[in-house]
């Protein structure tokens, strides 16, 4: 239909002229993306601290370029169509730049605490409470088979339990609590287990009622710098 | 309304002007899957009134309430939803379609000289997208109970308690969702309708100034409202799933929730405004019937305005617990914004000195929205400093700052626009005395609901409030008051456009006598645009370049156009 | 309507050549394609201060995953990106009748559209059911976003499963980023919760993709494409190239964070 007659009919202007690229070329861009795959989870595998998440993202930028540049043809489209899908990248990074400059230089609320805290220096923000931010953070796991009731089970099991959470339900008020504290003794089959799976979830439930846990909760909390003073108090106190 | 009346154009007319747009099909269907853009325009048109209506109806509801302390009409529940209602509706469903998607899909591809835009199938699933938005947004009011305002803010929009608001915020969450995508698709089909469709000669230094402040919103549209989805995405889930991203119970950041949301909804802004100062751009040459100035200087500054509202979302923030770097940084930011707005202004300001200018009805939007959009402009100067900000910060006052930028400004620059393409769209005038009428009552009615509203804000009145003080009780009655005058001058206007519908006088081609590209062919347009592809060979404000008959051929006496002349 | 010396039959109306109809489209494109990486940007903004936020949540969790099967799944993508591309070349190609076949490129013509459009839709499968076992696997263990963290199945019973806590203790262990043997970070809930709202979305556009690459798989079939009109095949082998895009920088950030 489109023939080269119809090509001197209407000149160069009127059909497309795409660049077709040598198989060669994409075969030989498959392989080093495919290395730099390996690459990355080479990179994966060596410890650099911080920089990892630099290597990480470096490497997959180039990746990216190389996928823009011959498989989306990037190299040969018309000159706006690049600047406009790579000037969103520049949205992105003031979306990213400006919000982090909020995130990385507030007090931050503490979890569960309402507690805030500097960030930068793990101290409590001028003006807010009086418990530190960093034992909302954790839980505690249940000890492995072997050692039941050894280690700590109490953690900051309870921290949920200061959570109101209505229906959302056993959900929410076990999902931190429960796995913790209740969890693994449990299915262990350790003998007292049970009962001290049954105890810390309802300590977290209702953190008034501490006596029972702390029987089980040998632990206190220093793990987390055990600043919740109370709980933590009250679990040891029990034992 | 609109719909009806465009089908029952009479069918002489076109055997007179042959074919247009209205007459080449018939028939419901033939509306329902058009591809025409200037059928969907319309289309966009009818449904954007409606929900204009919508949104006004809640207003008023709004200010009945507070027009006495205590209760009034409603409970403070349902108060509540009745300003998250009116506020949701007019944003998404009316502000942000009304210009781009209805006047600008009509009128975009004639300015061009485009037979279509670059992709109309997109274009009409871009218009039921917003409809099935609209669906939802509907659900969300029948199952009730949306009371967040219409910013979401987590935490309250995600509670799953008793005390947070309930499901029916999923419903809205959807509703904006998909109405998002609705503006994003148009963005994209603008842009390349833009970059590709032009005729012949129109280079960009030949595109009308209309087109470059829907090119600037474009460009918001596609680059902001993904933005948007993703947040609302992230509240959904938050609220079904409880993730912990914006849920500060499970160690979310309830402000994360606030920048995400700003910087589309600062865009937004812009998305707003840009198309209503686009308007005024063509209101003011063609009614000062005279070369723009400076037209270069209000094309960039479209498009600095464009890149700008991407730096300075910060400023609704300042009293959420940001930090103290960001707020500096917003604040300073924030004055930028007044130097391409200002040079907006100056000018018009300027094309209007030693015009022939003509008082007709479009032209006094135009010199209304340049008036109020200066005072909500200047406000919002107040607001973007830090200190002044405190003190105003979820009061009045901020309430008719943005009612002076997004009434003020956008609904003014939509009517203006409304009325300037009437003829072109239907083919038909209009009352000029009753349009004169409902503006003055529009403009009238407006700057007494919202200036009291200052000065409330300024004396702490906080927004949002069910009941007050006895000392704001004169201002909020004022206020109401106010609101019945603008209800009346849209019920005239209203009664206008009816009667123009049905008995309006037959439209020339160029009843402004304005030498914008729009103009050259017939009211209304061939189902083409233009019987043949236009060839540019001037700029659609060279006055001193068109020929007598083009500005003033085929007039019949008594035209404003023709009063303009003499 | 459409006049009647118009151009070829896949020029529409509005457009006066096919040129002009082609690069509006991939105008058009490009830009959609700016649209979903502000989409996505919003994930990787909270992915990023969360990260800074929480770094042993966000270490233990990536432990938790199947680097493994991440990287398989990489792979797969990657594969798939190439014999997209490998079909625009073909469509490009067209099928040159009356051109002699050692004149003719190799693995051009509508034929090889179809086999290198029907080899993406495979290797995108083959993404979807990797994704599908790691998915009912955690599904299964119970690493959950947010409330449901710890409850396999969705199902909470206020104990936390044998596997889940050998998978935790084990993930802990090997994590760079952890407070203590045995401490669980309380926002792993939070990192799930991203997890599962990134790949999810991601699994939502691999989806479509695959719809969108039937159906120019059929239009192939039907003929409809040739050397000089092939657009469609062309932008949506660009939409599938940008979800790889996604996923290139997806894969580093959630299964390997050190």
């Amino acid at each position: 239909m489109a023939d080269a007659h119809a090509h001197a009919e209407h000149g160069d202007d009127y059909y497309v002229h795409a660049h077709i690229t040598p198989a060669r070329t994409y075969v030989l861009v498959l392989a080093t993306l495919l290395f730099l795959t390996f690459l990355t989870v080479l990179a994966y595998n060596v410890h650099l601290g911080d920089w990892n998440l630099f290597v990480a993202v470096l490497i997959a930028t180039i990746k990216a370029s190389i996928v823009g540049t011959w498989f989306m043809h990037l190299k040969y489209e018309q000159r706006f169509n690049l600047i406009f899908f790579l000037g969103s990248l520049f949205f992105v990074i003031i979306f990213l730049g400006y919000t982090v400059n909020d995130t990385e230089h507030r007090g931050r609320q503490g979890t569960l605490t309402g507690v805030r805290v500097d960030p930068a220096t793990g101290k409590r923000a001028f003006g807010s409470g009086s418990v530190l931010q960093a034992e909302g953070e954790f839980i505690r796991l249940p000890p492995l088979p072997g050692e039941a009731g050894q280690a700590g089970q109490e953690g900051e099991a309870d921290r949920d339990g200061e959570v109101p959470e209505p229906e959302a339900a056993g959900a929410a008020a076990e999902d931190g609590a429960a796995p913790t504290a209740a969890g693994e003794p449990a299915e262990a089959g350790d003998s007292e287990a049970p009962t001290a799976g049954e105890a810390a979830a309802e300590a977290g439930a209702s953190p008034t009622a501490p006596a029972e846990a702390g029987e089980e909760a040998s632990g206190a909390t220093e793990g987390t710098e055990g600043t919740e003073a109370t709980e933590g108090a009250e679990a040891t106190e029990g034992e | 309304m609109t719909v009806e009346a465009a089908t029952a154009v009479p069918s002489d007319a076109s055997h007179e002007a042959g074919d247009n747009y209205l007459t080449h099909e018939r028939g419901l269907k033939s509306w329902l899957i058009t591809l025409d853009h200037k059928r969907i325009g319309i289309l966009y048109l009818a449904s954007v009134l409606l929900a204009f209506l919508l949104g006004g109806v809640f207003a008023i509801l709004v200010r009945t309430e507070l027009m006495f302390k205590g209760q009034t009409l409603m409970e403070a529940d349902t108060y509540n939803q009745m300003f998250t209602l009116h506020g949701a509706i007019m944003v998404f469903l009316f502000i942000i379609p009304s210009i781009p998607a209805a006047l600008g899909n009509f009128i975009l591809p004639i300015q061009l000289g485009a037979k279509d835009v670059a992709f109309p199938r997109l274009n009409l699933a871009s218009f039921y997208i917003y409809m099935l938005g609209t669906v939802c947004l509907v659900v969300a009011i029948v199952v009730g109970e949306v009371n967040t305002g219409w910013t979401l803010y987590a935490p309250y929009s995600i509670g799953r308690n008793v005390t947070g608001a309930g499901s029916s915020v999923l419903w809205v969450t959807l509703g904006v969702f998909i109405a998002g995508f609705s503006s994003i698709l148009t963005g994209v089909n603008f842009m390349a309708t833009v970059h590709k469709m032009r005729a012949p000669g129109m280079h960009w230094k030949r595109l009308p100034l209309f087109i470059w402040g829907l090119y600037a919103t474009a460009v918001i549209q596609v680059l902001a409202t993904p933005v948007l989805a993703i947040t609302l995405v992230l509240l959904f889930m938050e609220h079904t799933l409880s993730i912990g991203i914006f849920d500060p119970q499970l160690g979310g950041d309830p402000v994360l929730f606030q920048h995400f949301f700003w910087f589309y909804s600062h865009p937004a802004v812009y998305i707003m405004i840009l198309p209503g100062m686009a308007v005024v751009n063509e209101l003011i040459a063609t009614f000062s019937h005279r070369k723009i100035f400076g037209y270069m200087f209000i094309a960039m500054s479209s498009i600095t305005l464009a890149l700008l509202s991407f730096l300075v979302w910060g400023h609704h923030m300042f009293a959420s617990g940001m930090s103290e770097y960001a707020t500096m940084v917003f604040s300073a930011l924030t004055f930028l914004v007044a130097i391409p707005s200002g040079v907006k202004v100056f000018n018009w300001l300027a094309t209007l000195y030693q015009g022939s200018i003509s008082f007709a009805s479009p032209m006094l939007y135009a010199l209304g929205f340049i008036a109020l959009f200066t005072i909500g402009g200047l406000t919002g100067l107040f607001l973007g400093t830090i200190s002044t900000d405190i003190h105003l910060h979820d009061t009045y006052f901020v309430v008719a700052h943005f009612h002076y930028v997004m009434v003020g400004g956008t609904v003014f620059g939509f009517l203006g626009g409304l009325h300037y393409w009437w003829p072109k769209m239907v083919g038909k005038m209009y009352d000029e005395k009753l349009a004169k009428i409902s503006w003055f009552l529009v403009f009238l009615g407006f700057n007494v609901t919202f200036f009291s509203q200052f000065i409330m804000g300024s004396q702490g009145m906080p927004r949002r409030y069910y009941d007050y003080l006895d000392q704001f009780q004169p201002l909020h009655m004022t206020s109401s008051g106010g609101a019945y005058i603008l209800a009346v001058g849209f019920l005239i206007m209203a009664y206008m456009f009816y009667k123009s519908l049905r008995s309006g006088e037959k439209a020339p081609p160029n009843p402004w006598a304005s030498a914008g590209y729009e103009w050259m062919t017939t009211s209304p347009p061939h189902p083409h645009n233009f019987e043949e592809t236009p060839v540019i060979t001037r700029g659609p404000y060279d006055y001193h370049l068109c020929t007598e008959e083009e500005l003033w051929d085929g007039f019949p006496e008594d035209f404003p156009g023709e009063k303009a002349k003499a | 309507m459409a006049h009647a010396h118009h151009g070829p039959d896949y020029l529409a109306h509005h457009f006066d050549t096919p040129k002009q109809q082609y690069e509006a489209a991939k105008i058009g494109m490009w830009i959609f394609l700016a649209q979903e990486v502000l989409f996505f940007s919003g994930l990787f903004v909270a992915y990023f201060i969360f990260r800074k936020w929480y770094p042993e949540a966000w270490s233990v969790g990536s432990h938790l995953l199947n680097w493994k099967m991440g990287t398989l799944n990489t792979a797969v993508l990657l594969l798939s990106s190439f014999t997209a591309a490998m079909a625009v070349r073909a469509a490009q190609i067209g099928d040159q009748k009356g051109v002699p076949d050692k004149d003719k490129r190799k693995f051009g013509g509508q034929a090889w559209t179809g086999h290198f459009l029907l080899l993406t839709f495979v290797f995108a499968g083959a993404f979807m059911v990797v994704k599908y076992f790691e998915y009912t696997h955690k599904f299964h263990v119970g690493t959950l976003p947010g409330q449901y963290f710890g409850c396999a199945n969705f199902e909470c019973t206020g104990t936390m499963s044998e596997e889940l806590v050998e998978e935790l203790r084990a993930a802990i262990a090997s994590a760079h980023h952890n407070a203590g043997p045995d401490l669980v970070p309380y926002h792993l809930r939070s990192f799930f919760g991203l997890y599962f709202v990134m790949t999810g979305l991601h699994g939502i556009h691999v989806l479509i993709g695959m719809g969108l690459i039937a159906w120019i798989w059929n239009k192939n079939r039907k003929g409809e494409f040739s050397a000089e009109y092939n657009t469609p095949v062309d932008n949506v082998a660009l939409y599938w190239h940008l979800v790889d895009l996604v996923w290139i920088y997806l894969f580093p950030l959630l299964y390997l964070i050190d």
